[in-house]
């Protein structure tokens, strides 16, 4: 009621304001209504962005740990290396490896816990980068890390005490770690 | 219609507001869109993990090697893949007992890594050509969760790890009890068990088939005096 009348006492007064004057209150819906949707599309697009990448990289490591896993047993450095070097991946960045089954993984200092190789002394390590992943980068906003890890079986060849040449077959952990950054 | 024209102003604001209504539609269905988008293709990507995991830890219990005497792996004179140990021990007596505790190390280190994601249980299932199955081995790992609670509010949640070794009668109470702890990851492999002479002798049968089977699920709390799990007749061991 009070907005009709004021409505027809501006038609009648010298104060009209125009069409879009006249019709200001309406404007409050409609700029608030904007306001919401383009808001809240904005957010479902970065959302679906966001967990497209998280898609992608899932998918990168399940492809990379498949690989590497193959069937369940190393038997070599260089059956290692060989699989290692059949893989294709740019993106993400990766880096995987060997561990000792009963170490803690430390995703920062992965280099160090990598298992070596008796005859050459070269880690079992498969990664598609020369970069390696800090703790500064891991609390970037932008940084996405997805770790895996899996139980293999690895033929380790030695010579004992006695000089006989042993063969056992030790429990070790394949580790994948992916980033972007 | 002269009255009519004079309010175009509450036309506008009812064209604004039902603008609003239309939006507001529109932005719960983006919400809903966004709630829902890829959650269908993380449940699969868990219970794949869960999956290839399973089937890895199965492979490298029964690829380990194990030391028949007390010595270190390394140092030991008697080395020999686990599998073949379980065998030995079947074949002498129709149980697994002598080797039931390497088995069990064995189990709960390759489990290790994922101990506080997911319960599990791992069994040996032997058919001795009837439809009876019989189970020489069957080990559960599960988390016991207990809670503080004061007269409106949850206060806190521990969690502790069970282990219990179990005397199933048949294959039905483990169904059950799988139905009711809700599957996410399993993996199953078929084994012979060897009989000795003298079992072979009195049974007319040189081996049993067997599986070796392990089934992860999400840690879910149920008391022991559970029908479904006090049916699988455990025995806590720790």
């Amino acid at each position: 009621m009070h907005f009709c009348f004021s409505h027809r006492r501006r038609l009648n007064s010298k104060g009209y304001l125009g069409p879009i004057g006249d019709d200001l209150p309406s404007l409050i819906p409609l700029v608030f209504a904007l306001v919401i949707f383009f808001s809240s599309f904005y957010s479902t697009v970065e959302a679906y962005n966001t967990k497209t990448v998280d898609f992608e990289n899932d998918i990168a490591v399940v492809q990379v740990s498949a690989s590497l896993r193959g069937t369940g047993y190393v038997s070599s450095l260089s059956d290692f290396e060989k699989t290692c070097n059949a893989l294709n991946v740019r993106q993400p960045l990766f880096s995987s490896g060997l561990i000792p089954l009963e170490e803690e993984i430390d995703i920062f200092d992965l280099d160090s816990q990598y298992i070596l190789d008796a005859e050459t002394n070269n880690p079992f390590k498969c990664s598609n980068t020369d970069k390696v992943l800090t703790e500064g980068k891991a609390l970037g906003a932008n940084i996405k890390i997805v770790s895996r890890t899996y139980p293999l079986v690895l033929e380790k060849n030695f010579t004992d005490a006695d000089g006989k040449e042993k063969t056992i077959v030790i429990p070790v952990k394949l580790v994948v770690v992916a980033w972007r950054e | 219609m002269e009255r009519i024209k004079k309010q175009k102003g509450q036309a506008a604001i009812t064209d604004a507001l039902f603008f609003l209504v239309i939006v507001m539609a529109l932005v719960s269905f983006l919400f809903f869109f966004t709630s829902q988008y890829g959650r269908s293709v993380g449940e699969y990507a868990s219970s794949k993990y869960a999956s290839d995991y399973a089937t890895s830890a199965l492979k490298t219990v029964l690829y380990s090697s194990f030391s028949r005497n007390s010595d270190p792996l390394e140092s030991s004179d008697e080395v020999d893949f686990l599998v073949a140990g379980l065998k030995e021990d079947y074949a002498y007596d129709k149980k697994i007992d002598y080797f039931k505790e390497d088995l069990t190390l064995s189990v709960k280190n390759v489990m290790n890594p994922v101990r506080n994601a997911f319960d599990y249980l791992f069994f040996i299932r032997v058919s001795d050509g009837s439809d009876v199955y019989k189970f020489p081995y069957f080990y559960i790992s599960r988390k016991h969760f207990t809670t503080e609670q004061d007269e409106f509010f949850v206060g806190s949640v521990e969690s502790e790890e069970r282990e219990y070794y179990c005397a199933v009668d048949n294959q039905s109470d483990i169904d059950n009890f799988i139905s009711f702890v809700g599957i996410q990851g399993q993996a199953i492999s078929s084994i012979g068990f060897p009989l000795s002479k003298k079992l072979t002798e009195d049974e007319g049968e040189s081996f049993h088939e067997g599986t070796v089977q392990i089934i992860l699920w999400n840690p879910k709390h149920f008391e022991e005096d559970n029908t479904l799990f006090s049916d699988l007749n455990c025995i806590q061991i720790t």
